[in-house]
């Protein structure tokens, strides 16, 4: 437990410094911008976020001179950043059925991704066969469908595992898919030690944001908890979990918000593994992260590098971390889908653009840019190759991968940086008064902030404080539509053929074996469940015959009060 | 043109064979107190309906619809017909309301056919308003004979709950202050069966050491009282609260109930009028009342005055 | 004496059942949607997440609400509706409206209109003409009980 002094003292310190008077900004203001504001114009309808028209030095003296690859990490967690190691190109890919999604990566891997990101439909999301009939229609239709191992098989057929790190954005059932991931390796004789990825799984942010679980949190927790351990024992180049901001973010949370439920989210698995009996240092370095790149340039890039300080201090000054690689904090980023629209849709390449370069100057690890077509369907083919070149531009053309933190000592910045670290702050402050994140999640408490910014930013939208070019300004009339990619019943029906094969020649006893071993597996606490599921997996019992012996015994849950 | 004696004919007999859209449809005629409504009561109302009313009330979080979520298809296990009424506060100053309670029911619902319909308080001073009433003849009628309300939750206001129910649950959860908030509120003369809910936290022993106590303070005569303490999530401790209700009821006379019903709610309801109206005439005559209160006389002369006024104004 | 919150402010709310068929947890726009609603002076009846159509309509029923407004954004509206819709014809349910919404291509709207479901409103519509059409579409509901 903490005491309740450690946020505090931060808490204080950056107040005092952000509230430190600036008599250079107030003489300017009052000799320059007040006459000039008198005499000039204003820009109509210009959102006005920010109460100073210019920031400086004055404003940014808690800029720490920091360099990038080493603590607090401020400036970027390796020292020559993008020159060392870009980033790596990750497009989340996924539709249809197996054989069509193994297309869209070699498609992608042909045109230069450097790794793999794998979205899987809602019937999979949810543990939910693709027999199921509440599976109806929705094979196949925003992912890809995994009802067994074999569909895993199809989906790497031709890729071999040792040579791709994937990322997979699974999380309810994520213990299942990570279980098939390492039999497909098996199968293709690739060690488990070589594996490279991640699996989401980051249960937190969906009772906060996404809302796709299966069972209470603890049942959950269990299961992160047996992934943390048996791949810190045995995956050296495996992140165990994504915490995510990404889905905190798009469900309407401010930036601060995001920063802070995520990293909240974060402590509390560094708990969990080490209630588990491992050392922070033993398997902090392998927590990842994914956050949002959403328009405002600025305010993301602040949150980049105020998530990496806030963390490597975190855990240092909490945990005691002595590890270096424990106390970086590593990224992904997707850029914003919520700020797309689906008027005039070419427009979001810009938007795309801008956060994409938000996220590089902000020194992520990986990155994903949306396709222009996503306010409207999953992404063409063509509009993922446009999505994926502007990575690529940004990379080879813009310059902006050359210096690391090229924007680190901006007077505006840095101060925006500790703003939102302050911000940050005063949030994990009033989470441990609830409790944890745990407790304050059963209260939801994270859920009710979430929906009064999405309502306070609709407000703002109708009123026109806020602007979404095509949608409330420049908006036009018949607008010309645009080819997109339609999903058909198709996979539903390959989908439920191969589960029939599937079923009709596997070994049922050995099914039944399985799923009893796995059932009594969970009923003991301690043990890890890790093998049992890769037996079950193995014996290719279905998503949904593993997901239910959680349900008999976890039970269900059910939201909160939130409005 | 809608043809006034069929449609009530219609809601009428789909009542006396349970349908229920019919059912939904009186509801809602009582609800907003249409003229249809005295015309369907008068055809369907019984006397000596069998029919219990219970009331789960506890502050908001407390895990009330959690409960009702195990207890209405147990006791709908035990033979009985069982309709649950939940009742969400309306907006002041929009008229509208949230309704969520099904969220945490509706799984439970669909498995077990139970009736549940969604009310507002509608301005009600006490949260239940008399459509509330209505809406229980309506069901007893029906044929349900088992009704379990769960009011707004906001503690205070819900001792008009005594009115309507035959038996008062009152829930309390460690770790919210409940304990106290509910020996503050009056609870603790209201309750006939206390639950403390959610006893997989670490602070349910204390919080019910603590309650003892407080309940040590109230008089003797007054009932009660156990403690039975559930687990929401799981479901544990729910048989024993059901055998409780159901203990309980034994001991109350049905037709007394239904006396009381009519005669108490009459009298309530019509005092909750005369305030609202009061209310109404001190909102429309709000600039004299302002003069009023910036004239320097003291509150009883005020008072007067205003008093007064409504006099000379009706 | 002057219009304020006597209790005929009360009477008569519209009853809305706001609902998302999917197996699908995003309500960022749920939520938006109850809280204007509810502020529009509506009754909002929201039973949670992953209703199936079956559920949705036992419940429109029970709760006898005017106007059942459902949400997709999974690009299965046309099967979704269209099982709704039948669904209500097969209980000869009188009375309750179907308002769309969500993310719709603009050539299923006109098949949705013609199985029933208007409005089917996309991201960026304004809250203001979401209501009214809901109050539109209560009136006639209401003019058919």
């Amino acid at each position: 437990m903490i005491s309740s002094n450690f946020w505090q003292k931060r808490i204080d310190k950056l107040s005092e410094s952000l509230g430190a008077k600036n008599p250079t900004y107030d003489k300017w203001k009052r000799e320059v911008l007040d006459n000039w504001v008198k005499h000039s114009k204003s820009t109509k309808s210009l959102p006005v976020n920010e109460s100073k028209v210019v920031y400086s030095a004055e404003d940014s003296a808690i800029s720490q001179g920091d360099l990038p690859g080493e603590y607090p990490f401020t400036r970027g967690i390796y020292p020559n950043m993008y020159r060392g190691r870009l980033w790596t190109m990750r497009m989340f890919a996924g539709y249809g059925t197996p054989e069509d999604t193994n297309r869209r990566l070699k498609y992608l891997l042909k045109h230069g991704e450097t790794g793999l990101s794998i979205a899987f439909d809602e019937p999979t999301l949810y543990g939910i066969d693709c027999n199921d009939e509440r599976a109806v229609g929705e094979v196949g239709r925003c992912g890809v469908n995994v009802t067994t191992l074999k569909d895993m098989e199809v989906l790497f057929d031709g890729i071999p595992l040792d040579s791709v790190s994937t990322s997979m954005t699974i999380n309810a059932p994520a213990i299942i898919l990570f279980a098939m991931y390492i039999a497909v390796a098996k199968k293709q004789k690739v060690p488990v030690s070589a594996l490279a990825g991640t699996v989401q799984a980051d249960i937190l942010k969906e009772y906060i944001a996404q809302k796709e679980w299966l069972y209470p949190p603890e049942a959950h927790l269990r299961m992160i908890r047996d992934m943390v351990v048996f791949s810190t024992k045995k995956m050296p180049r495996w992140n165990y979990i994504s915490v995510s901001g990404y889905h905190i973010r798009e469900a309407g949370a401010t930036a601060a918000q995001e920063l802070a439920f995520t990293l909240a989210d974060g402590f509390h698995y560094i708990d969990l593994g080490m209630e588990a009996g491992l050392k922070v240092d033993e398997f902090a370095p392998r927590m990842s992260f994914f956050f949002d790149s959403s328009i405002n340039m600025f305010e993301e890039i602040a949150k980049f590098r105020a998530a990496r300080r806030i963390w490597a201090n975190v855990l240092k000054e909490k945990y005691k971390a002595r590890d270096p690689h424990s106390l970086k904090l590593r990224f992904h980023t997707q850029t914003s889908g919520y700020t797309l629209t689906w008027q005039q849709p070419l427009n979001n390449i810009i938007r795309t653009t801008t956060e994409a370069l938000s996220a590089v100057l902000g020194g992520t690890q990986s990155l994903h840019t949306n396709s222009y077509d996503e306010a409207l369907a999953l992404p063409t083919e063509e509009a993922a190759k446009i999505a994926l070149r502007t990575q690529q531009i940004i990379a080879y053309e813009t310059g902006a991968a050359e210096v690391a933190d090229p924007l680190g000592g901006s007077y505006y910045l840095e101060n925006l940086t500790s703003r939102i670290e302050l911000e940050a702050y005063e949030y994990f402050d009033k989470i441990e008064k609830l409790g944890g994140m745990l407790n304050a999640v059963k209260e939801g408490y994270p859920q009710k902030e979430i929906a009064n910014s999405a309502y306070e930013r609709q407000q703002r939208l109708e009123g026109g404080e806020d602007v979404m070019v095509g949608v409330n300004a420049y908006r036009e009339e018949n607008e010309k539509p645009i080819n997109i990619l339609r999903i058909d019943r198709k996979p539903e029906f390959v989908q439920k053929k191969r589960l029939g094969t599937v079923m009709s020649r596997r070994n049922q006893k050995k099914v039944n074996h399985a799923l009893n071993r796995l059932r009594s597996a969970m009923n003991n606490e301690r043990t890890n469940l890790v093998p049992y599921i890769m037996d079950a997996v193995v014996a290719y019992a279905t998503l949904g015959e593993i997901a239910n012996v959680g349900k008999e015994i976890y039970g269900e849950w059910k939201e909160p009060k939130i409005l | 043109m809608k043809n006034r004696g069929s449609e009530i004919a219609d809601i009428v007999n789909g009542i006396k064979k349970s349908r229920r859209e019919s059912i939904a449809r009186a509801i809602t005629l009582a609800e907003n107190e249409e003229t249809l409504f005295p015309d369907v009561i008068k055809r369907i109302y019984r006397k000596n309906m069998q029919t219990r009313v219970i009331g789960i009330t506890g502050a908001p979080g407390c895990g009330k619809s959690s409960l009702i979520s195990f207890i209405g298809p147990k006791l709908m296990a035990a033979g009985h017909r069982v309709a649950i009424i939940a009742v969400d506060a309306s907006s002041p100053f929009t008229g509208g309301s949230f309704l969520g309670n099904r969220i945490r029911m509706q799984e439970s619902l669909e498995k077990s056919g139970i009736f549940m319909r969604s009310m507002s308080s509608r301005g009600s001073r006490g949260g239940l308003s008399m459509s509330i009433t209505n809406a229980i003849i309506v069901l007893s009628s029906a044929g349900f004979d088992r009704i379990i309300i769960e009011p707004v939750g906001s503690g205070q206001s819900d001792t008009d709950i005594m009115d309507i129910t035959s038996t008062i649950v009152v829930v309390l959860s460690p770790g919210f202050g409940d304990e106290i908030q509910a020996a503050k509120a009056g609870l603790m003369e209201l309750a006939d069966i206390f639950v403390m809910n959610k006893t997989d936290m670490p602070d349910v022993d204390r919080a019910e050491r603590d309650f003892r106590y407080y309940l040590s303070t109230v008089p003797p005569d007054k009932m009660v009282h156990e403690i039975i303490k559930t687990n929401a999530i799981s479901g544990e401790g729910t048989d024993e609260l059901v055998r409780s209700i159901e203990n309980h009821e034994k001991g109350v006379d049905q037709t007394a109930f239904y006396k009381k019903i009519f005669e108490t709610e009459v009298l309530r309801i019509a005092k909750d009028m005369v305030a609202v109206e009061l209310e109404e005439i001190a909102r429309a005559k709000s600039e004299w009342i302002k003069r009023l209160s910036t004239s320097g006389l003291d509150p009883y002369s005020a008072a007067d005055k205003l008093l007064n006024q409504i006099n000379n104004q009706s | 004496m002057e219009n304020g919150k006597s209790l005929k402010f009360y009477k008569k709310p519209i009853r809305v059942l706001l609902a998302k068929p999917a197996i699908d947890g995003h309500d960022r726009g749920i939520y938006i949607l109850a809280r204007a609603f509810r502020d529009a002076g509506m009754e909002v009846i929201y039973p949670g997440l992953l209703p199936t159509p079956e559920s949705i309509v036992n419940t429109a029923i029970d709760e006898d609400v005017d106007v059942i407004a459902i949400s997709l954004l999974n690009g299965a509206h046309m099967a979704v509706f269209h099982k709704l819709m039948t669904l209500l014809k097969k209980r000869k349910v009188k009375g309750i409206a179907v308002v769309g919404g969500g993310i719709i291509p603009d050539e299923d709207k006109a098949k949705l209109e013609k199985i029933g479901v208007s409005g089917n409103y996309g991201p960026g519509t304004p809250l203001s003409v979401i209501i009214e059409h809901i109050k539109k579409r209560a009136e006639e509901a209401r003019s058919e009980k």
